[in-house]
């Protein structure tokens, strides 16, 4: 079946809509799960009332990369700009959700994570030095009581074996 | 009580002639049909709060339009409206009928009569003149 996306005028103008679109609702969501007012939001990440409103419209489109990174740094969430094949920016669009709209702070997630239960799948090294590192909980070989080291068991494999 | 889907679903009005609203859609620009589908997959996850907030993409209507809401949005300085209506308990909005904003109160004029009598036409018999409007959702 022929995809509207194969035609180039319509793809580009997706592309369009959906990055302003994306930071308006992003920033609309994240000053609601704050429960502030623009007003109030502006406050916290230093721009007047009427800058939030902008940046709230979806029809704006014109803010720049280094204000985003202000607003990230301010709120310590991540932000991602980045070039990418058209089928990922279908496939991000298509599993949009209201709780992905407002992302966690870093401190959040830290915390959040600490309240789980341990994850009972095997975790390989990389994956968790790397795991370990985000949380903050990493020495090089110890743990704090509060973080057990994750059983992690190697199977050896007889040299006959690989040798038939 | 049924439980409520997690994503909205977009229903069309249908007439004898078909689905009233791919009709108009279909003739519309590419960058037109790009913002729409846009709109639509932004509107999809949210709860219904969420559409009441999103007052650039999405708004109730009042006084004699009471009842309705309009998908809007701007190509170029154009502004377009799709005027339907939300039903909260089954997450659905159902397009009644759409197009362009020239004046500020000739649309509701001209189309807000025909969005109330084709509204009462779904709510008698939901199957009969509504269908799924799914294809707004697929680029």
């Amino acid at each position: 079946m022929k995809s509207k996306f194969d035609d180039r005028e319509f793809r580009h103008a997706f592309v369009s809509a959906n990055v302003k679109r994306g930071i308006a609702y992003q920033l609309r969501a994240l000053r609601n799960a704050k429960k502030m007012n623009q007003t109030q939001f502006g406050e916290l990440i230093g721009k007047p009332q009427p800058v939030i409103c902008r940046l709230e419209n979806p029809n704006y489109g014109k803010v720049s990369v280094q204000t985003l990174i202000e607003i990230a740094n301010t709120l310590d969430v991540g932000l991602l700009v980045k070039f990418v094949p058209h089928d990922r920016v279908l496939r991000e669009v298509g599993r949009l959700s209201q709780e992905e709209l407002a992302p966690h702070s870093y401190e959040e997630v830290k915390r959040r994570s600490h309240e789980q239960p341990k994850p009972e799948v095997p975790v390989t090294t990389a994956a968790k030095g790397s795991l370990d590192l985000y949380l903050g909980r990493s020495s090089k070989l110890g743990y704090s009581e509060n973080s057990p080291p994750t059983k992690i068991e190697v199977h050896h494999v007889a040299e006959n074996t690989l040798n038939g | 009580m049924i439980p409520s889907p997690h994503r909205w679903t977009f229903r069309s009005y249908c007439s004898e002639a078909g689905d009233e609203i791919r009709g108009w859609y279909e003739c519309q620009t590419r960058p037109v049909q790009a913002e729409i589908t846009v709109v639509a997959l932004y509107l999809q996850p949210l709860d219904v709060q969420g559409w009441i907030d999103s007052d650039r993409d999405y708004k109730d209507l009042r006084g004699k339009l009471s009842g309705l809401g309009e998908l809007r949005f701007v190509v170029g300085k154009e502004q377009h409206r799709v005027l339907g209506f939300r039903n909260d308990d089954l997450k659905e909005f159902t397009m009644l009928v759409a197009g362009r904003k020239i004046a500020k109160f000739d649309f509701y004029l001209r189309h807000g009569p025909t969005a109330l009598k084709r509204k009462a036409e779904v709510d008698s018999d939901r199957a009969r003149f509504s269908c799924n409007a799914d294809w707004i959702l697929l680029p």
